[in-house]
């Protein structure tokens, strides 16, 4: 089955992924993050929170955010109106 | 509720329309003039063949190459541009409807503004290392979606840094996010029209504290506590001491009449001879007397008044005669 993948840790692009039926959010997660530490991450799927042993379905949406991204000074990075 | 919904979905067709705009497109100019100019160097190099002149073959032969790739090129440019753009995973106004639903979900202050083009939510309150900073306002303009400006971070309960009345978080100035590590991900959240997923993202990054590049550093919110007098200072009205590298308040602080540095008052001395401060480096010892003199004060290492008694022991007739004469 697919599912669409958002990856907030980096680029955050947003990637059709294939995965094995029966695929919870924690088998997920511990694939696709390179220290998987869910305390670290906020996962939604289809936009809403979920239990980490949820079971992906076919066209789900699952976003992963750190909850700790760190922002910087500089007039490169600034985003001004 | 149905009211809600209306606007909901107002909002999602606008946010929609906004990202099907082809902008991020470059503009389509097609290269004639190069298209020309190789018909022209197919022409030459044929009758330069026919003559043979393969000298000049060789040369138009390289033209013509420059030439194709000026063909080529904005084409590939154009061709890779729509491709990326084909392939993004742009959201659909179904995807935005779902994403306003959500946000006003994980939100507890939400709110749309369909004619001024606004999404605005309201974080909780941030408190980094126990500085309570207040809550923020994130304030999207979906017709600048795909522009630098999109979005302006606003404090809500005015608890500006006390060096930086602008500076209103340690990543927010003159209500500009500094999106650090965030860059890439809000750039294209946007850029794919996912809302939810934007939001989210500087709700974290205002949540999270990166001392080592803050506009200003957490344990200087307040301002500094200076460590001679204990009064409380701000980074503009306090020195650096060159010596110790404590920060001291410029009442506490003294300049070295030699190498115009700044000291604290435990790194700075007043010299002998003329009073004037004078930092560690810059102070020497009388090799004569001991005591303690500036640059200018010191001849030959040693002070004035010594080099004074040293000429009375050798000449005591210059000295007499010099007083008589006074």
């Amino acid at each position: 089955m697919r599912l669409l993948c958002i990856n907030n840790d980096g680029a955050g692009f947003a990637d059709y992924v294939d995965v094995t039926e029966g695929t919870t959010v924690r088998q997920f997660f511990e694939a696709h993050i390179v220290t998987p530490n869910p305390a670290n991450y906020l996962i939604r799927v289809n936009r809403q929170p979920v239990a980490q042993d949820q079971i992906l379905c076919d066209g789900d949406r699952i976003s992963i955010t750190p909850t700790k991204i760190e922002g910087a000074t500089g007039a490169d990075s600034m985003v001004r109106r | 509720m149905r009211g809600r919904t209306t606007v909901f979905h107002r909002a999602a067709v606008a946010v929609h329309e906004r990202l099907c705009l082809p902008e991020n497109l470059p503009s389509l100019s097609l290269p004639i003039e190069s298209w020309q100019e190789c018909q022209r160097l197919v022409r030459l190099i044929e009758k330069a063949r026919h003559e043979n002149l393969s000298a000049a073959v060789s040369r138009m032969e390289a033209d013509l190459a420059a030439a194709i790739q000026r063909v080529t090129g904005p084409l590939h440019d154009y061709e890779r541009a729509a491709a990326s753009t084909k392939s993004r995973g742009r959201s659909t106004t179904r995807d935005v409807l779902a994403d306003l639903h959500a946000l006003a979900s994980e939100f507890d202050d939400f709110s749309i503004s369909v004619n001024r083009h606004l999404i605005t939510v309201r974080t909780d309150a941030v408190v980094l290392e126990s500085v309570d900073l207040g809550r923020f306002e994130i304030v999207l303009n979906w017709h600048l979606l795909n522009e630098t400006g999109a979005y302006e971070v606003i404090a809500m309960d005015e608890r500006p840094a006390a060096a930086s009345d602008d500076t209103t978080h340690p990543h927010v100035q003159s209500n500009s996010l500094c999106e650090g590590e965030g860059k890439v991900a809000i750039r294209n959240a946007l850029r794919d029209g996912r809302l939810y997923d934007f939001f989210v993202l500087v709700r974290q990054i205002l949540h999270s504290y990166n001392s080592s590049s803050a506009y200003v550093q957490l344990d200087e919110w307040f301002g500094i506590s200076c460590p001679d007098c204990g009064s409380t200072t701000t980074d503009d009205d306090s020195n650096h001491c060159e010596g110790c590298s404590t920060t001291t308040c410029c009442e506490c602080s003294s300049r070295c009449n030699d190498c115009d540095d700044y000291f604290c008052s435990d790194c700075i001395r007043t010299c002998t001879g003329c009073d004037n401060d004078t930092c560690s480096s810059c102070r020497s010892l009388c090799s004569e007397c001991g005591d303690g003199f500036c640059k200018g004060c010191l001849d030959h290492e040693r002070c004035s008044l010594c080099h004074e008694s040293e000429q009375e022991e050798t000449n005591p007739e210059v000295v007499t005669t010099a007083a008589s004469t006074v």
